[in-house]
């Protein structure tokens, strides 16, 4: 065999591989899952909270604030008003799987001119908007 | 008119960047979010193993068998789909439907909802046209060439200047030659800019004011010189498409009064064309000149596109924070001033890569062809690097953010309207799940590291000769490619963080 059908046959070989790597991953049941997230003071968060899902679970976030603010999970665009030290919870199944931000927006932004509603529709917010990342929900690939 | 006069025309849109971007202060970067998943470790090593394997297959292709530098194509002009997709009035159709888009568009910016989720403009501006053209230009063939509304629009003022006047509207000023497509790249700079740093780059209002002012600029530019020399050298969408339609399937090349086909492009899609079918990124391999501004405006696309993901990595992050103090003496503007200074050095550094690249491999094959001229000619090669970034950065985005537009269609100036009944619908996220996501942004950027080597083995072959001479020229360049695409593929396998 010539030096360029072995590389072609070496390439092939490692494609298949690797597919099969992929392919045979290890598969679990999908579970319910339970995170929390909270912010007890104005002072931002050193680093967001990571919460890791895998696609199909079932997942409950539980988010909580010392004072009264609306949270948002990115992406999958679910919205709870929260008052002060009365946590509320998410519940949810993971469809779709990516990073989604989960943040929250201080009352000053929601009654502003975005209208931010439990029926809103999208990600109903500008980029140039100032609004605090609590968490990021990982939701990975089944 | 003088190059002086030209500069200045040239200058218009930095003046527009200094009046209207710098007056807020802040920290901002596209439009829309992406929730990608950062690809897993196991499949980024094997990306960057098939890069290096393939590689040395392609040197074995070339050694053995020789290059293949024809430009194969079949003339498809009688299928009766093309003929009627080329006939004159489906094209004067579909220019009507893009001038009408782009007067929505502006229109809506200026005075539709303030809110850019609910008016169509920057949906419309940042996914559908930059994320979507490129894509359409790359995977079927430039039909940013017959729906580019400013030649519409000047095809309409001048025959209206025609009726009314019965004089030609065009100067035709000669191009001052030197002049290349250095506009377009202080334009093109100034546009990565907007998308990248300003932070009101998906405020409606500022959006429409920006068109309005690169319109006129544009308008002008078609008037003193003629819309192909303007689109050719100037227009920067133009421009772009153009090199990202190299490597479409599909080509349109006009044909002379004399029947004789012309490789060179018309912009304007005036005269009668042929419609060829090519092998995907065969469009490299024509024979057409590139001009040194052209290799500088490739290498600002590439960088900027890749500095792009840089920016939304954790590394990225970490040189915000360190450098911050550097940067504080510019108050609110810090973090505009840091990313400012990613987006200058990502060219900079690139360009020099690459230059170093180029004359190691000038002295490896021992020829005495001047480096400017060898780095004009193996920019093009650069291209699929940049077109396989654009598809694994920005494929999810486009399928998922651009269902956006489905809703915006109903109620594109954000007023509660539900024209054609959709106003209510909402992006399904679940569309591209994450394993497709990863094996598109693995496969482009692999195919495209492919396409470009090869690429610049024949661009190698036509300038040097010699086979020893070609392969020797060509180490350096691999090993700049291959470091490139190991680097896109590390930018697609971190988490995108937040700001």
């Amino acid at each position: 065999m010539s030096k360029l059908g072995k590389g072609l046959l070496i390439t092939t070989a490692l494609v298949l591989f690797s597919i099969l790597m992929v392919a045979c991953g290890p598969e679990r049941e999908p579970e319910i899952l339970v995170f929390a997230a909270a912010i007890s003071s104005e002072e931002p968060l050193e680093k967001p909270y990571e919460f890791i899902a895998i696609e199909e679970d079932t997942v409950s976030i539980f988010v909580d604030s010392y004072e009264d603010t609306i949270f948002h999970i990115h992406g999958y665009d679910l919205i709870k008003e929260v008052k002060a030290n009365v946590p509320e919870v998410f519940i949810f199944t993971a469809t779709a799987t990516g990073r989604f931000e989960i943040v929250t927006h201080s009352s000053a932004e929601h009654h502003g001119s975005h209208n931010h509603s439990t029926n809103t529709k999208g990600d109903n917010h500008g980029h140039n908007e100032k609004e605090k990342v609590v968490a990021i929900l990982e939701v990975r690939p089944r | 008119m003088s190059i002086g006069k030209v500069t200045r025309l040239s200058l218009l849109p930095v003046s527009i960047f200094f009046c209207i971007a710098l007056p807020t202060p802040a920290y901002a970067h596209g439009f829309g979010e992406r929730y990608d998943l950062p690809i897993p470790f196991g499949t980024y090593i094997f990306g960057a193993v098939s890069t290096v394997v393939l590689s040395f297959v392609i040197v074995a292709w070339v050694t053995q068998k020789g290059l293949i530098d024809k430009y194969p194509r079949k003339n498809i002009s009688n299928w009766p789909l093309i003929n009627l997709i080329a006939s004159r009035w489906f094209i004067r159709l579909m220019q009507i439907v893009s001038l009408f888009a782009f007067f929505l568009v502006v229109t809506a910016g200026f005075i539709g909802n303030a809110d850019p989720n609910q008016n169509i403009a920057p949906t419309f501006i940042w996914i559908i046209f930059w994320v979507g053209m490129v894509f359409i230009s790359g995977f079927v063939g430039n039909i940013w060439q017959l729906l580019c509304p400013w030649v519409v629009l000047y095809e309409v003022i001048e025959f209206s200047y025609k009726i009314a006047s019965n004089r030609k509207l065009t100067r035709n000023v000669a191009y001052p030659k030197s002049l290349g497509s250095y506009p377009a790249v202080l334009t093109f700079f100034i546009f990565a800019w907007i998308e990248n740093v300003w932070v009101n780059v998906s405020d409606p209002f500022a959006l429409s004011v920006i068109i309005c002012f690169y319109s006129l600029f544009t308008l002008i530019g078609m008037f003193y010189f003629g819309p192909n020399i303007w689109l050719k050298n100037c227009e920067i969408f133009s421009i772009t498409m153009q090199f990202f339609a190299k490597l479409a399937p599909f080509e349109a090349l006009p044909i002379s009064d004399s029947q004789e086909v012309n490789n060179e492009v018309d912009y304007r899609y005036r005269r009668r064309s042929i419609i060829n079918i090519r092998v995907w990124g065969s469009g490299l391999l024509s024979k057409q000149k590139s001009k040194p501004s052209e290799g500088i405006f490739l290498i600002l696309l590439l960088s900027t596109v890749s500095f792009d993901g840089f920016a939304e990595t954790d590394l990225w992050s970490k040189f915000v924070a360190v450098s911050y103090d550097s940067f504080a003496w510019l108050g609110v503007y810090a973090f505009s001033g840091i990313k400012t200074f990613g987006l200058i050095t990502a060219p900079v550094l690139l360009g020099a890569a690459f230059a170093s690249a180029i004359w190691v491999g000038r002295r490896l094959a021992g020829v005495q062809t001047p480096l400017a001229d060898l780095i004009t000619q193996f920019s093009i090669s650069l291209m699929p690097i940049a077109f396989a970034y654009h598809v694994a950065h920005y494929f999810s985005y486009l399928l998922i953010q651009g269902q956006r537009i489905i809703a915006l269609i109903s109620d594109p100036f954000g007023w509660g309207w539900n024209i054609i009944g959709t106003a209510n619908y909402s992006p399904d996220i679940s569309i591209v799940d994450a394993e497709l996501a990863w094996a598109v942004g693995l496969c482009s950027i692999v195919v495209g590291h492919v396409i470009a080597v090869y690429s610049s083995h024949v661009i190698a072959s036509k300038t040097f000769g010699s086979l020893a001479e070609t392969l020797r020229s060509q180490v350096p360049m691999m090993v700049l490619m291959v470091g490139y695409t190991v680097l896109s593929l590390w930018i697609i396998a971190q988490p995108i963080v937040s700001h």
